[in-house]
């Protein structure tokens, strides 16, 4: 479904053996809530998060960085702390276990032995190693990696085990590969609150091709499986793996045409969206304060 | 009743089951031992059911086990293993432990049906637990992209769902999900529509993909039974923190 998504890791190996010689360890994921409308690419990460949860059995902690969105976008505390609320509720949509799953919002949570920590943490990074990790300038750009460097320099120096890291590059735009998903093009990405309708409407008008300029042609040359964005999107969210592989070889050799994978997509697409929609109405605030809670988790390895 | 390391050497040698003996300093890890020889150390839990993951062992002469005991090893051949477990009244499955199957929520451990499911007798806690350490080290991460389904080699036991125990099942999604599907499926559906369809419910199972239905419905009923899951959980944290601001400790029950 997911692994040929995925671009690269740190260290993952080690805690995969600790993990088999018996350690234990936690997931880290986060999110700047700086808008309301989530898209695909945003619940992706949050995906293959619960997808990991799933599979090893293991605690997670979720950062909403309210603060940072404060900082860098024109908006009140008020309107950022909300944010974060809706965007929590998005997540827990997700399906992530609440015995064993603790989100926090910076302006929230800050504070105490988190603090200290984040105090610790800092005195050990000079001013030349931020000039290093993060580029000459605070205008460059800040990915998620330079923070994570940063915490894998340190973490030893305090007496923590280096944190390891999965990295997902950007999953491509309908329009294609060059493009990104952006808040302020509707069309460049499925929306969570989208209908089927909608989705239907995106995919085929927008979806890029790797299909033939015609049918003949398509079923004589096949289709070019590297750029077409339902086979990437298909790759990535079509669970049985049987289908997938025969969809592959039927479109890469011609018989199956962009508007069968289309087709499928948007069933794919639909059918997962809407699933994601039923989740969401059921999230209540009073669920958000549960999972935000500094609470005790006995069962957060299973 | 726990048994004593000599009482289960008596008991080898009851059933006529040759074995050598070594007494030797107590090794603690199984890291020491391999760098030496392809050594399986196993401790289980008095009635739990050894799981041997190795092809390879099944046609050994020479298994190395402690008794009971890590200051001692025997040796015996792997059938003679056998027939000690089956002697207690455990049924033996061997597996290829260098497949690496994809465990995920729609994939549940391949080797899960081989897990007993009620608990083992004995009051008397024993030191070790049901931990197979194996010297190939088994790359056991969502990484691998391998369907490979390893052919399991024993009785298994049939296809009962894994009921795997753990203290708290209950609020085990994944195994909900399972449950719900098997009783739904097997007990319902399956015996229902065979009835109607003039089937009986064998012929009618191996004409459905069941595994496939199981697929395509998980998701779904996953989704539906985590939110379940979670608004009871909000339920809960909700009313005990109302406990606690309004009445204390007092609003607990006593359990004397």
């Amino acid at each position: 479904m997911l692994m040929s998504f995925f671009f690269s890791d740190r260290d993952l190996n080690t805690i995969l053996d600790l993990y088999e010689a018996g350690e234990k360890f936690y997931l880290y994921t986060g999110r700047g809530p700086s808008s309301e409308s989530l898209h695909l690419g945003h619940l992706i990460p949050f995906m293959f998060t619960k997808y990991l949860q799933d599979a090893f059995k293991v605690p997670l902690v979720i950062q909403l960085t309210d603060d940072e969105k404060f900082l860098w976008k024109n908006l009140t505390i008020a309107e950022c702390k909300r944010l974060a609320r809706e965007n929590a509720k998005d997540i827990i949509a997700c399906g992530f276990d609440v015995e064993g799953t603790f989100i926090f919002t910076d302006l929230n949570y800050v504070g105490g032995a988190f603090y200290e920590n984040m105090l610790e943490v800092a005195k050990r990074v000079t001013y030349n190693n931020l000039r290093g990790i993060f580029g000459i300038t605070p205008e460059d750009q800040i990915g998620k990696d330079p923070y994570f460097r940063m915490t894998h320099d340190v973490a030893p120096k305090i007496g923590f085990q280096k944190p390891s890291l999965i990295e997902s590059r950007f999953f491509p735009a309908l329009q294609g590969e060059c493009t990104k998903m952006s808040a302020s093009d509707p069309n460049s990405a499925i929306y969570v609150t989208d209908s089927s309708k909608q989705i239907k409407a995106k995919v085929n008008k927008y979806a890029f091709s790797g299909g033939q300029a015609s049918v003949e042609l398509h079923r004589k040359l096949g289709a070019n499986l590297d750029v077409d964005v339902p086979l990437k999107y298909l790759n990535f969210f079509l669970e049985d793996d049987d289908e997938l592989d025969h969809i592959k070889k039927e479109y890469k050799e011609g018989r199956m045409l962009t508007g069968e994978v289309k087709q499928r997509l948007i069933a794919v697409l639909s059918e997962l969206v809407a699933r994601h929609q039923r989740a969401r109405a059921q999230v209540t605030e009073e669920m958000v304060d549960a999972f935000m809670a500094v609470r005790p988790l006995p069962n957060m390895f299973g | 009743m726990g048994y004593t390391k000599d009482q289960l050497l008596a008991r080898l040698q009851e059933l006529k089951i040759d074995f050598t003996c070594y007494d030797h300093p107590v090794v603690l890890t199984v890291e020491e031992q391999d760098k030496k020889h392809r050594l399986y150390v196993v401790s289980a839990l008095e009635g739990t059911k050894v799981d041997m993951k190795n092809q390879g062992f099944k046609s050994k002469q020479s298994c190395y086990f402690h008794p009971l005991t890590n200051d001692v090893t025997i040796v015996l051949s792997s059938s003679n293993l056998d027939k000690f477990l089956i002697s207690i009244g455990k049924q033996p499955a061997y597996v290829d432990l260098e497949a690496s199957p994809v465990v995920g929520k729609d994939n549940p451990p391949d080797l899960a049906h081989l897990v007993p499911s009620d608990t083992p007798i004995s009051s008397e806690q024993p030191v070790q637990n049901v931990t197979p350490a194996n010297a190939t080290h088994q790359n056991n991460a969502p990484k691998e992209t391998g369907k490979a389904k390893p052919k399991v080699q024993g009785k298994g036991a049939g296809n009962s769902q894994s009921k795997v125990d753990k203290p708290n099942s209950a609020t085990d999604v994944e195994k909900c999900v399972n449950d719900v599907f098997d009783t739904f499926m097997s007990r319902f559906f399956l015996s229902e529509v065979s009835k109607k369809l003039n089937l009986t419910t064998e012929e009618l199972s191996s004409k459905l993909d069941l595994d496939g239905l199981r697929g395509l419905v998980a998701p779904e009923l996953e989704s539906t039974m985590m939110i379940l899951k979670s608004a009871s959980y909000t339920a809960g944290f909700e009313a005990g923190f109302e406990t606690m601001l309004n009445n204390g400790l007092k609003g607990c029950p006593s359990r004397k």
